[in-house]
């Protein structure tokens, strides 16, 4: 299943506004998994302290496009983004967003995705099985 | 002139223990995350399949030359050790290890798997050690339901190469070493609920003659150079024995020495070891000086 839309709702604080930004398309050179998804972003209003991006499925955009609701999709995932991250920071408006898969060895699954800005690797996404933490017990 | 000789101690040493400098911000790319990923997902399936709750953890963080290390303890040629958990409050496969932070300063650190992959290992691979049931229980106990992992740094001054016998320094695997002490003395219905009554208890048994500590040999250009105070802000000879300093042969705790002390004890149930297909070190990753 080829993974091609994300929407950004932003978990809005007080301050904040919300805002929305966009995906664009993914490569449908591999259909059976996502390859690489790539998102631009479209507008962006506010800063969000925290977020998370929702990526939704092809089979769940289109039912949900039928429906008339993209947010309301049933397949999809969620991207948490590091706790200290502020979006105005790190995305501008113009970016281009990879999600790259980072795969087993045998290239039988992915393990977690790379998250690109521009080229440049901004941070690891992680599944569920192999999630990134680190916190000192003694500091 | 001492320029040349602090460059020339510094690289000596830490060739000899691979244990790199501490301080350098390292930030992984995109290939390091995958190898990271790639290898901690092996070892999380050999875990998950063979019911393993507690196990010790080896990995190859730099470059350390076995012809350094003059016993060669086994086949195990890693430079790092952590405990791994699979009942971790913070999350399932925690691994709970100590890292020199920068300089002496040092930390205990509870880690996801992956990430104890993520610090720009020298070849990607490592080794699991699986204790037997008794032991793993253990270690849980200490670690999760008396949660005192902390207890057994103890606000110890780091030294990559410090002296087992001691408590003036501590490096990451004797952290371990003092850990597995302090589960050894519990299960023998002592109590060792910190650094210094789980070395007391390791130095008071007989234990002790168990433990085969790895020696490096230090030649006599770098003995003059950590003399004379030339020597890495991380690694110091001032903790070990005149004896040793005088015959250039210096004690201390590597991984092979922990894996070989549980099966010496008769509470080694396995070992396996993983590799990357590419062993090499990520290309990608950015080391910023500080």
């Amino acid at each position: 299943m080829c993974l091609i839309a994300a929407v950004v709702p932003v978990v809005a604080t007080a301050a904040d506004v919300a805002a929305e930004f966009v995906f664009l398309r993914g490569d449908a050179a591999l259909p059976d998994e996502p390859n690489r998804i790539e998102l631009i972003i479209e507008s962006m209003e506010s800063v969000a302290v925290k977020t998370h991006i929702t990526m939704v499925t092809e089979d769940a955009a289109d039912a949900a496009e039928d429906a008339g609701d993209v947010n309301g999709a049933a397949e999809k995932w969620t991207i948490e983004l590091p706790a200290d991250f502020v979006i105005s920071q790190q995305f501008s408006v113009g970016d281009e967003i990879t999600l790259l898969p980072l795969r087993d060895e045998q290239e039988e699954s992915v393990l977690g995705y790379a998250l690109i800005v521009d080229g440049d690797f901004l941070f690891y996404v992680s599944d569920k099985n192999l999630p990134l933490y680190s916190r000192q017990v003694d500091g | 002139m001492v320029k040349r000789m602090r460059y020339l101690f510094i690289v000596c040493l830490v060739l000899a223990t691979g244990i790199a400098q501490a301080c350098p911000q390292i930030n992984m790319g995109v290939e390091g995350h995958r190898k990271a990923a790639q290898l901690a997902d092996k070892v999380r399936a050999y875990l998950k399949s063979n019911n393993v709750r507690v196990a010790l953890l080896g990995r190859a963080g730099s470059d350390a030359p076995e012809k350094r290390f003059v016993k060669k303890i086994g086949i195990w040629n890693y430079t790092h050790a952590g405990l791994i958990y699979r009942n971790h409050p913070d999350g399932e496969w925690t691994v709970v290890h100590l890292r020199n932070i920068c300089g002496e300063e040092s930390g205990v650190f509870a880690e996801s798997l992956l990430s104890f992959y993520l610090d720009n290992p020298h070849e990607y691979r490592t080794v699991v050690a699986v204790p037997t049931a008794a032991l793993q229980d253990n270690i849980e106990s200490l670690v999760i339901e008396q949660d005192i992992a902390a207890a057994y740094r103890d606000k110890s001054i780091y030294s990559s190469i410090s002296y087992p016998y001691s408590l003036e320094r501590q490096n990451s695997n004797e952290y371990i070493l003092d850990l597995l002490s302090a589960a050894l003395a519990q299960m023998n219905n002592k109590t060792a609920t910190n650094r210094r009554t789980a070395k007391e208890y390791f130095l008071s048994s007989a234990y002790r003659d168990e433990f085969p500590a790895e020696i490096l040999k230090v030649g006599f250009i770098e003995l003059l150079g950590a003399s004379i105070g030339l020597g890495p802000d991380n690694a110091t000879l001032d903790d070990h024995t005149p004896s040793e300093r005088a015959a250039g042969n210096f004690q201390f705790v590597a991984v092979g020495s922990l894996i070989q002390f549980i099966d010496n004890l008769g509470l080694l149930e396995a070992t396996e070891e993983f590799a990357l297909d590419d062993i090499r070190k990520a290309r990608d990753t950015i080391i910023i000086e500080e």
